[in-house]
């Protein structure tokens, strides 16, 4: 028997845990496009 | 201030549990109540008398699960019946009878596959898995054979099939029940390879103790392999989540 608490609760963790999944691949490319390269500063 | 990533993660994570909580302590109590009406209904509807729908687990907690109890002399199928309306209410998950007898019973026999020995011995009648003399090694001229036996053996899958290793009767006792056994577990390997699941088969040599009737047993058609299906291993059906159980 699970109570309804504990399957709200998976659900939205699990939800947490792919919206920050997906905003680290979105951010991380985003920020990868724009970090210097070795010896190079932003101008 | 730098909040450490993975310190604010954990606070979401946290958050989100709370807000999951709190929201479940608002709306859970409300749904388990309309599911149970809406549950109370289907069973006054199917006249199972005595019935009862408990959305709360053993803790007191509102639950999307439902336990059906009472209704001793109720008979199978309204039973039956009853578990898979209020099944059908929507937002209800898993429904089970308190009694515990939650397995689904199979109205019919089991299909039982043994035609597969049939098509292996049928195979083997007229041609046999060669293996190079006082070796294990199977001979390269039978790996097609052996694809056969792979393919006639799929159907079984789920059962338990011995591969069984003799030998003629020529040379030592205890090296030929080695190299039985040997070609046996040859035999194992080759079908593993060939996609067959290791766990459903036994491979065991029996040397020269078993000669092919009406052989002489140093005869070397004696050496040869032989395939059984020894049980079948039935499917059980899941024992949770079959509204048509008892």
């Amino acid at each position: 028997m699970i109570p309804i608490w504990f399957e709200l609760m998976f659900l939205m963790l699990i939800t947490y845990a792919g919206g920050l999944m997906i905003g680290w691949l979105l951010w991380g490319r985003a920020a990868a496009e724009t970090m210097p390269e070795d010896g190079e500063t932003l101008s | 201030m730098t909040i450490r990533p993975f310190l604010s993660v954990a606070v979401g994570a946290f958050i989100v549990a709370s807000l999951a909580l709190a929201g479940a302590a608002v709306t859970g109590p409300q749904m388990a109540q309309r599911m149970a009406s809406a549950a109370k209904s289907a069973i006054a509807k199917d006249g199972a008398r005595g019935v009862q729908a408990r959305f709360a687990t053993s803790g007191g907690w509102p639950s999307r699960h439902p336990l059906l109890s009472g209704g001793e002399k109720v008979n199978l199928a309204t039973r039956g019946k009853v578990a898979r309306d209020v099944a059908a209410i929507p937002g209800v998950g898993g429904v089970r009878w308190a009694d515990g007898s939650i397995m689904a019973q199979r109205s019919t026999a089991p299909v039982r596959p043994m035609h597969c020995q049939g098509d292996v011995e049928a195979l083997l009648q007229a041609r046999t898995i060669r293996f190079d003399e006082s070796s294990s090694a199977i001979d390269a001229g039978s790996s097609e054979l052996l694809d056969e036996v792979a393919a006639a053996l799929r159907p079984c899958l789920g059962s338990i099939i011995a591969i069984t290793g003799h030998t003629d009767s020529s040379g030592s006792k205890a090296l030929n029940l080695q190299l039985s056994d040997e070609r046996a577990a040859a035999v194992e390997d080759a079908l593993v390879a060939r996609g067959i699941p290791r766990d459903g088969l036994r491979a065991r040599g029996l040397g020269s103790q078993q000669p092919m009737t009406g052989l002489d047993p140093t005869d070397p058609a004696n050496r040869r392999i032989e395939f059984s299906v020894i049980a079948i291993v039935p499917l059980a059906p899941t024992p949770i989540d079959t509204p048509s159980a008892k």
